[in-house]
């Protein structure tokens, strides 16, 4: 039999490494138990399905087990917002500098491997593990509201699902990715981890707060001097300085693939609001419309990761 | 396979780690790699490996350049490195299995190689504890049986006893010296008795370029210009001996006697009948010749006049 590609072989090693790790057990159990808790409070207020097909979100009940929420606990998106970056730099910080300081650097690169298989196979094994769990948690959601609600998701409701969950994934990768730059670039874990969660913070937190401090002492004139094109132009360059986040872009797209009434995500004028249906979009449409988001973070997450490949491949290495 | 460094040399910014080093090894020999913290042993052995990139100059393996055909090359080549970094976490068996699997060792095979390299390093009782949790002896079996997993033709074994105890080193000599009847094999060492027991040739390095080259036999011969001896002699004043002794043909230099030990030192000629003309001399003059030891130049002695002066 053939021997098994390195590639692959790193990759199932630093699988194993992740499942068996006490971090993994620990932030797996903090997802799941957040997860269930929103997908508890959910089903509590989600009220009873629709009896025909009906128009807006109603008709699209399912999907409610990822948005709806009382106000006790945030809906399962938010969550997932939350706690998706916090995994994707658990994964990540110590990919690099963790072998260096080991020196099992040294060992890996003496093998008859390319270089760059240890940090394409870093990355690919913790993004494999990102996917198996968060299909899996999807999964397992949707079964639970299938046995609790007793109404099975239309194709359209599945696939809207499946598409956030993959685009679950991609914004962790985009984390997963900044935390393995760090990695490369820092000798100490500590120093990465707390980079990567440093960034996080600010661009979570503290980003939109100054945008927004910053827009309100910019705001232009309201009531009857206010000009409408004006405070149009004001709400879009606000909006898109928020998208510099990419947990903006996150939050966009999923509520624009798991609500499937919202047809814009900016401000709209009048003339654009008059004579539209109010009929929920399909899953085309509703991607076409987070397309500008979507981009962007696969943007962000492969110049992240040109960077930490570009740093790896030169880094001189000595012990 | 044979190993052939030419004008090898390594700058690291302003500071050159390895300078114009040129050595060969050939096939079934096991060669000492011996030099001060810092010389350049490791980076030697390490550009060797293809860990790190070549400065100037070329390495050439059974014939191919390590320039061209690194990737290729590594696969001939076991690496045991300084500290003998390992993944704490992983069970012994598992760690091998992973090691054969990236040096391409077929998958059918890996079972087989695993189980042989536990056996030939005396691992059985080990195997299935994980590395963290081994002394540092079973841990350096663990990476000696990592570096042979693939039976490679070269072997760079950088300290390979470094930790062990007087048993286990005995037992890694044995390994090595075993291995080195077919393999080729470069061993760094702190341990000159370690050298001297298990080496063929050794190789002294000294900021970046060699400063001796040959077997232990030799490198004492290039050292020592005098035959040297110790010799105690009773029943006669220390005057008399003090002003025989000169005499003796061959003899260039006699001190003592040692307050100590009253052992009297004589430097001669090497080859000289220096011995023959001291025992001759003790029965004509009735004296009692007690002890007369030789005194061999030291390695230690080779090793620090090479790399002090």
């Amino acid at each position: 039999m053939k021997p098994l590609h390195p590639f692959w072989v790193i990759v199932n090693k630093e699988m194993s490494d992740h499942v068996r790790s006490w971090r993994f057990t620990i932030l797996l159990s903090l997802i799941l138990l957040t997860c269930f808790g929103s997908l508890y409070t959910a089903l509590n207020n989600i009220g009873m399905p629709p009896k025909s097909g009906g128009t807006g979100n109603g008709s699209f009940f399912f999907l409610q087990l990822f948005t709806a929420t009382d106000g006790t606990l945030p809906s399962f998106i938010v969550f997932i917002n939350f706690l998706g970056p916090l995994l994707g730099i658990t994964l990540g910080f110590d990919a690099v500098n963790s072998e260096f300081n080991r020196g099992t650097l040294n060992r890996i690169m003496s093998q008859p491997i390319h270089r760059d298989y240890l940090l394409n196979g870093k990355f690919t094994a913790s993004l494999l593990v990102v996917a198996i769990l968060f299909f899996s948690l999807t999964f397992l959601v949707m079964g639970i509201g299938l046995i609790v609600i007793g109404v099975p998701p239309t194709a359209g409701e599945f696939f809207r699902i499946l598409s956030f969950t993959l685009l679950s994934v991609l914004y962790v990768a985009f984390w997963l990715n900044l935390s393995i730059l760090f990695s490369v670039r820092f000798r100490q874990p500590a120093t990465s981890a707390l980079t990567a969660i440093a960034v996080w913070l600010f661009l979570a937190i503290f980003y939109p707060i100054l945008i927004r401090m910053v827009a309100r002492a910019m705001a232009p004139a309201t009531g009857i001097m206010a000009d409408p094109d004006v405070t149009f132009q004001y709400q879009h360059t606000v909006l898109n300085f928020l998208r510099f986040a990419p947990s903006q872009l996150f939050s966009d797209a999923t509520t624009t693939l798991l609500m499937p009434t919202i047809r814009s995500l900016g401000p709209l004028t009048m003339e654009q609001v008059s004579g539209a249906i109010p009929n929920p979009l399909p899953l085309g449409e509703s991607i076409f419309i987070v397309w500008p988001q979507l981009t962007g973070l696969i943007a962000a997450t492969v110049l992240c990761f040109a960077l930490s490949y570009f740093s790896f491949m030169r880094k001189e290495i000595r012990s | 396979m044979d190993i052939r460094i030419e004008n090898l040399s390594k700058k690291y910014a302003a500071q050159t780690a390895v300078d114009r080093v040129s050595f060969e090894v050939r096939t079934g020999e096991i060669l000492g790699f011996l030099g001060p913290n810092g010389a350049g042993k490791s980076t030697t052995m390490k550009m060797i490996t293809g860990y790190i990139g070549i400065g100037e100059g070329d390495i050439l393996i059974g014939g191919q350049s390590v320039r061209q055909h690194a990737g290729r090359l590594k696969k001939h080549i076991g690496y045991l490195p300084e500290h003998n970094p390992l993944y704490e976490d992983m069970p012994v068996m598992d760690y091998l299995q992973f090691c054969a699997a990236l040096q391409g060792v077929a998958k059918d095979d890996i079972p087989a190689r695993v189980h042989s390299m536990i056996r030939q390093c005396s691992l059985d009782a080990e195997k299935h504890k994980k590395i963290g949790e081994l002394s540092k002896g079973y841990r350096q079996r663990v990476g000696l049986a990592q570096a042979m997993i693939h039976d490679p033709e070269v072997l760079i074994l950088d300290e390979p006893t470094t930790g062990l105890d007087p048993n286990q080193i005995i037992e890694i000599r044995r390994l090595i010296r075993e291995l080195g009847k077919e393999k080729t094999v470069i061993l760094s060492t702190h341990i000159l008795p370690e050298v001297e027991a298990t080496c063929d040739r050794i190789l002294i390095i000294n900021k970046g370029r060699i400063v001796a080259d040959g077997t232990a036999e030799s490198l004492r011969r290039q050292a020592a210009g005098q035959e040297i001896f110790l010799v105690r002699i009773e029943d006669a004043p220390d005057d008399q001996v003090l002003q025989a002794l000169p005499a003796i043909p061959g003899v260039t230099n006699v001190s003592g006697p040692d307050t100590a030990t009253g052992r009297w030192e004589i430097q001669a000629v090497p080859g000289s009948p220096a011995r023959r003309g001291l025992f001759h001399l003790c029965v004509e003059k009735h004296w009692v010749l007690t002890e007369l030891i030789p005194v061999e130049t030291r390695l230690e002695d080779i090793f620090r006049n090479l790399t002090l002066n």
